[in-house]
């Protein structure tokens, strides 16, 4: 099976045609607002440099939040466009399931926390034997003392690595309320900057999964995954 | 150059999905202009390109109050000029002030107030096909940065290249 991978969660679009095998080619680009433009360039791109085309693919496989509004609604808005009357799949995958797919390698828990704007922090926990990952809690944005408060709650007994860049505003305060002292046992690392950033290839590699396993999504009512703003945001903002 | 996208919808869901896709193009300031007869699918159309804005929840008809705003990822203004009987009547309701600013605008019975509105503007037109299902959806814009977003959108539904 073949699929298109389209990751745009965030700052960075990445495109990626994905087989059992693995990746056939990705291309990644600065959007800052351009992604519809440069969106269907970087699509023939990768579909040229993996050596085929949208009649060969089983179908595509995109990030579906949390993350950028705008991101995410362009990048679901291509793949409905290129899935629309070809019997292409359609797949969903959640974005933070992305990232900790990536440090599947890790034994323990893994904590994808990424940065929701507004004083919060998106994430879920999931736990890894080293190779196979399973999420343990929902999808939540959170203030960074009600994730710590989480993270110490299910997290014990094994090492566990937080990724993602909410780790760049709220590392501070994520290290010292899990750090030495506050409960946290074994410990909890930071994973490298390198690794915070979802990417196209897992993107890819997960709907491959659910595409066997006939979890497709119906183009007609498939939504990105938001994740609400907090009631108090959410009063305000509706007025 | 393609000056604009026509397709033909074979069903009102697929007029839905038409409006999610095209409702993932819109940024904020953008309107939409709808026009067709009654019961030609402005309103499922509108309800498409609500919904990939990300409004929520039920999104009744704004006919009996003419527009509904709602707070989606980006705020957005849904209004229904059907009860409206001269141009002159919507300055009244302010839609001037409506239109533009931060706001997705997406105008059912458009064509009633063409005059007034600016030609930075979507024009969506829905015209009955051959099949009581079928409906010829044309969308197109005279401004010419729209019209790059559009010719994109068509690559989309065409298969790009081809």
């Amino acid at each position: 099976m073949r699929l298109l991978a389209i990751e745009s969660s965030g700052k960075v679009g990445e495109f990626a045609v994905v087989a059992e095998g693995g990746v056939l080619s990705e291309s990644t680009v600065d959007v800052a607002g351009r992604l519809l433009e440069k969106g269907i360039a970087m699509v023939e791109e990768v579909l040229g440099r993996a050596g085929t085309s949208l009649g060969e693919l089983d179908g595509v496989a995109v990030s579906m939040g949390p993350g950028s509004f705008t991101g995410l609604r362009v990048g679901l808005a291509i793949a409905k466009g290129i899935c629309f009357r070809r019997e292409l799949a359609l797949i969903g995958v959640p974005t933070l399931d992305a990232i900790a797919q990536a440090r599947s390698a890790h034994t323990g828990f893994i904590v994808p926390v990424m940065d929701a704007r507004r004083g919060e922090i998106y994430l879920s926990i999931y736990r890894s034997d080293g190779s196979v990952v399973s999420r343990l809690a929902d999808y939540l944005a959170l203030k960074p003392d009600a994730a710590i408060e989480m993270i110490l709650g299910e997290c014990g007994g094994s090492p566990t690595v937080l990724v993602g860049d909410a780790i760049t505003p709220y590392g501070d305060v994520l290290a010292s309320g899990l750090g030495p002292g506050a409960g946290c046992v074994p410990g909890f690392e930071f994973a490298p900057e390198e690794a915070w950033r979802v990417r196209a290839r897992v993107v890819g590699q997960i709907g491959l999964a659910l595409l066997g396993e006939g979890k497709v999504l119906d183009p007609a009512t498939a939504e990105p995954m938001y994740i609400r703003p907090s009631e108090a945001e959410r009063k305000a903002g509706r007025g | 150059m393609i000056h604009l996208v026509k397709v033909l919808s074979r069903s009102p869901e697929e007029t839905s999905e038409l409006g999610k896709i095209m409702g993932g193009i819109l940024t904020g300031g953008d309107i939409v202009a709808l026009s067709g007869t009654l019961g030609a699918g402005k309103s499922v159309i509108a309800r498409g390109i609500l919904r990939a804005l990300g409004v929520e929840g039920d999104i009744p008809s704004p006919s009996f109050v003419l527009v509904a705003q709602y707070e989606g990822g980006v705020p957005v203004n849904h209004i229904d000029l059907y009860r409206l009987t001269s141009p002159d009547e919507a300055l009244g309701l302010g839609l001037e002030d409506l239109l533009g600013g931060d706001s997705v605008s997406v105008m059912e019975w458009a064509d009633k107030i063409e005059s007034l509105l600016p030609e930075a503007r979507y024009d969506i037109l829905l015209e009955q096909g051959r099949g009581p299902d079928d409906r010829f959806i044309t969308i197109k814009s005279a401004d010419p940065g729209l019209r790059k977003r559009l010719m994109i959108m068509g690559k989309l539904l065409e298969g790009f290249g081809r």
